[in-house]
């Protein structure tokens, strides 16, 4: 068994976590302190999980939900009224005691983060093209006639393919960038700071860190906008601040 | 990191589907590391166990990397399972 870190907490609050709250494999959640002299004690939420969970390797619809277990347990910690920094999924310690020691030995710069996100909420924005678009793009591609001998070669229209492609897939995704950044201009007064997702599948994200009481005002700001022609957007969150926690 | 799910009458993500790999990406790829062992997804490949100061990254951090430091660091460790 080995102890697995959910999300790091402070100021410590005894009675914090709900009653009856279960993490990975169903197990509960408990909660251990970091005392530290002459500053603030941090609170742990952890639970003690068999490390085969781990070892064993299972399909990914598993992984998922230990994923979205990790994620609830995270969410109650957002409950308590206090802005969780949450722990990187998967982190495990042979036991308490090595895991309160590496808590203990970044102390000082856990602190700092969690003073940065206080009173703070993650949102973002997922911007994805839109089904006319994707419609298009799957549009086939006639093929060409077999080349007079003047013409190039299989080779080098292979080489040509390959290039247009990219320069289309480059121009998809600035055109993304474009939007998202039009986006958030709409949101730009609740924004304390931004953390830029990586534009995979033709989907681009962004991550804002808000002040948790602006959240319906975000998502009524996004909404009042309407994407650009071959984008749909999605705003997520609000959520643990994941992206400002590293 | 997952399948393909995208629909296949339309070619396209649903939005739940978009917003439950946006989730997934940030629990995998985002929050604090303190220390120890962290479990991660690659692709299609099942859960493999690294050991932090090898590796800690999500498909979007290896595709970052694959850019810049490609091959600096061993993706598995030794002899772990490949699929």
């Amino acid at each position: 068994m080995v102890t697995y870190l959910y999300c790091l907490l402070a100021p410590p609050q005894a009675d914090a976590i709900p009653e009856g709250l279960l993490g990975l494999g169903g197990t509960p959640v408990r909660r251990i302190v970091a005392e530290r002299s002459g500053a603030e004690a941090l609170e742990a939420w952890v639970a003690t999980v068999d490390e085969r969970m781990f070892r064993v390797v299972p399909p990914g619809s598993q992984v998922t939900t230990l994923v979205l277990a990790h994620n609830e347990v995270i969410g109650a910690a957002l409950a308590t009224g206090r802005t969780p920094i949450p722990a990187r999924f998967g982190q495990r310690f042979a036991d308490d005691p090595p895991c309160l020691a590496d808590i203990e030995r970044r102390s000082d710069a856990l602190s700092r983060a969690l003073a940065k996100v206080a009173g703070c909420v993650e949102m973002g924005i997922v911007l994805a093209p839109s089904t006319s678009r994707v419609l298009r793009n799957l549009e086939p591609i006639p093929i060409p006639a077999r080349p007079r001998p003047e013409e190039p070669r299989a080779g080098r229209r292979y080489l040509e393919g390959q290039r247009s492609r990219a320069l289309t897939n480059e121009a998809r995704r600035l055109a993304g960038d474009t939007e998202l950044r039009r986006l958030t201009a709409a949101v730009t007064h609740l924004v304390r700071d931004e953390s830029k997702g990586i534009a995979t599948t033709g989907v681009a994200s962004v991550s804002h860190l808000i002040r948790r009481d602006d959240a319906q005002a975000y998502r009524a700001a996004l909404d009042a906008v309407v994407p650009a022609s071959g984008f749909r957007m999605l705003i997520t969150g609000p959520r643990a601040p994941y992206s400002f926690s590293e | 990191m997952t399948a393909d799910r995208r629909d296949p009458l339309n070619g396209e993500f649903s939005d739940e589907q978009l917003v439950l790999g946006d989730l997934l990406n940030h629990v995998l790829d985002k929050g604090v590391v303190i220390s120890g062992q962290v479990t991660i997804s690659i692709a299609d490949i099942d859960l493999v166990m690294v050991d932090l100061r090898l590796l800690v990254s999500s498909v979007q951090t290896m595709l970052k990397r694959q850019s810049g430091v490609h091959g600096d660091v061993p993706l598995l460790p030794p002899g772990a399972p490949t699929g």
